[in-house]
């Protein structure tokens, strides 16, 4: 069985190269690394959730995207606020999700939905997730990636070409181990815990980079399906929907 | 002989103080260890299977982890590891030029044996065996595991005898990952896992594809289970699935109670099954007793004969993919596969009740298992009894 983690990045973002900051190493991870990155999603869906902060490129036209937000690993459901720097029509400020839903504020909106007869104050759209199109939902199949009920097969990641120790490190008051998992994927493991603190991977060409801390932990209560004022994207005329796809 | 506790407190002190060849003797308690091999040719022993106990508090990585040569592993009750029940990894062993062992000749761990066993509730695999030859894994139980009871995988030959085990309640009872060449599945029994017995072919491991593996003589009942562990790719419903393998004997078997198949032949990945011979088997009470999935119309050699069936897909296997003169199938077959159900935690599950010790374990000398194992003659095995 496969590191699944890594499996889902690379399905996502179709990753190959790390974000490029780390130096290279031959050093082989050792029996407790790889124990360690075995256990790191599963110790991630132990948590049953976490406060969470993402920062990644926002797609092929460049700028970056943030979410900052929290997720429950457990009811597979998240809420972020976020920020993109791409030029964009009608961009997402705010999103919340569960496994078979999106549902997004774009203020930027309203008024058109207004003036196709909706009465809403600040709507909330929402929509089927789609991975394969839509940038903010490749970055939150990631967030949700980094949870699983099953543990990773450490003899998998030893063999796994790349699979090295990078380096130690301190980040955020924390001491850590940098430990590479296949050539792609860079994790900041806290060395008293064992727990992920960041993550970070990116596409072959590094346009697609992506970084992400994992902040507080624990469980979390998130409400998936923001009923008020939610609007679902099948009620909206082409033209809003448009400007919904062209957006992050 | 070294004696657990009067000479060293622990197993693993026992163990690092220990000289190739010697026979380690551990007296019934529980012991919290995770327990590292790394002498070669050592032989450990419990006292009584059932009350001697390694107990990993859901906290430890594995109960035995073996990374040398000759290793045998004797007589214990191994469970609530966050990884495996024992381990035997060639994953850190180096051959000759630096790299990495991968399961083949000079280039893995030679010679393991874990015999009277019980493994439960461990977090992946209860035994696993992986880049490793010349194994024999006999009258080992394993349940309640998330994947596989016991796997073998990434070998090639692994020259490995899997007999007389029991694996219920698990994810998987028998799961093999490229593990090719002399590696005998028989005499055991696969009861109550989401999926019974699986040789396959995948490329997230080395050595792929899957091939020659021998399936004889095992009992394979309903392999149904949704109260058993889930696994995280979700397959359901298989007693003997053939995931892409290739010239694998999958026979004398009896396979029943399977809402789904009973023996599949299938691809997996971007792999597909090749000259496997499905034969003699009985199977009843199945969803489909036999079911080949493929696109080739000849049925890429794969061939069904003797069996005692009732259904099949393609219809009439027996004929259209014939172990001699078929007439194949003039198209490609395919079936649905059944949704996994969500399963409970693993660490749920009941733990086994007593399982038979090790005879003589107090006083019989040590066995080395540092040469291939004595294997199976095919034709001396028989369909078994059902339960």
């Amino acid at each position: 069985m496969v590191g699944r983690n890594l499996g889902l990045l690379m399905l996502v973002m179709g990753l190959v190269a790390c974000g490029g900051e780390s130096k290279s190493t031959t050093e082989p991870l050792t029996r407790e690394q790889a124990n360690v990155m075995a256990d790191l999603v599963y110790r991630n869906y132990e948590s049953g959730g976490a406060d969470f902060a993402l920062s990644a490129t926002a797609g092929s036209s460049g700028g970056t995207i943030t979410l900052t937000g929290e997720v429950d690993w457990v009811n597979k459901r998240g809420h972020a606020m976020v920020m993109s720097s791409a030029l964009a029509p009608a961009p997402v400020t705010e999103v919340w999700w569960n496994e078979v839903k999106v549902f997004e504020r774009r203020p930027a909106l309203d008024e058109m939905i207004r003036s196709v007869g909706l009465v809403v104050s600040s709507a909330v759209i929402g929509r089927p997730v789609d991975t394969e199109h839509r940038r903010i939902d490749q970055l939150i199949a990631i967030i949700m990636g980094l949870s699983a009920t099953q543990r990773d097969n450490a003899e998998l990641i030893v063999q796994a070409d790349g699979s090295a120790f990078v380096r130690t490190d301190r980040l955020r008051e924390i001491d850590v181990e940098v430990l590479r998992y296949g050539q792609y994927t860079l994790y900041w493991v806290d060395m008293s815990t064992g727990e992920m603190v960041r993550v970070e991977g990116s596409d072959e060409t590094g346009q697609f980079g992506v970084v992400i801390d994992i902040l507080s932990r624990g469980p979390r209560e998130i409400v998936s399906d923001p009923s008020l004022s939610m609007i679902d994207v099948f009620d909206l005329p082409p033209n809003i929907t448009d400007l919904m796809s062209t957006s992050p | 002989m070294i004696r657990v506790p009067s000479d060293f407190s622990s197993i693993q002190s026992a163990v690092d103080s220990a000289r190739s060849g010697d026979l380690i003797l551990v007296a019934p308690g529980t012991y919290h260890e995770a327990v590292v091999v790394e002498t070669s040719r050592l032989t450990i022993r419990g006292e009584d299977r059932n009350d001697v106990i390694l107990d990993g508090r859901d906290d430890l990585p594995n109960g035995f982890e073996v990374t040398v040569d000759g290793v045998a592993i004797e007589n214990f009750t191994v469970h609530s590891y966050r990884q495996n029940g024992v381990l035997i990894s060639g994953a850190y062993a180096r051959s000759s030029d630096g790299s990495v062992a991968v399961g083949t000749p000079g280039n893995s761990i030679s010679g393991y044996r874990v015999s009277y066993v019980t493994a439960y509730n461990n977090g992946l695999y209860g035994v696993y065996a992986f880049a490793a030859q010349n194994g024999l894994i006999e009258n080992v139980y394993a349940s309640g595991h998330p994947d596989s009871g016991v796997y073998v995988g990434q070998c090639k030959p692994c020259n490995t005898v899997v007999r007389h085990v029991t694996a219920e309640n698990n994810a998987i009872g028998y799961f093999g990952t490229n593990s090719s060449g002399n590696i005998w599945i028989v005499q055991s029994v696969f009861v109550g896992n989401r999926l019974g017995v699986a040789p396959n072919s995948q490329s997230t491991e080395k050595l792929a594809p899957q091939e020659d593996a021998v399936i004889a003589g095992n009992l394979v009942a309903d392999n149904d289970n949704p109260n058993a562990p889930e696994i995280r790719q979700g397959f359901f419903s298989g007693g003997i699935v053939v995931g892409a393998g290739t010239r694998n004997t999958v026979v004398r078997n009896r396979v029943t109670g399977h809402s789904w198949a009973g023996i599949a032949v299938m691809p997996m990945n971007a792999y597909r099954p090749e000259n496997n011979t499905v034969k003699e088997n009985v199977l009843s009470a199945n969803g489909i007793d036999l079911v080949y999935i493929g696109v080739d119309k000849d049925g890429d050699g794969n061939c069904f004969a003797e069996n005692v069936f009732e259904s099949s897909v393609p219809d009439r296997i027996e004929t259209l993919l014939a172990c001699s003169a078929p007439t194949g199938m003039g198209g490609p077959s395919d079936v649905e596969m059944e949704q996994a159900p969500r399963g409970p935690d693993y660490r749920e599950i009941a733990p086994p009740p007593r399982q038979t010790t090790m005879p003589g374990a107090a006083t019989l000398p040590r066995t080395l298992a540092d040469a291939a194992p004595e294997f199976p003659v095919l034709e001396s095995i028989e369909v078994p009894d059902g339960r």
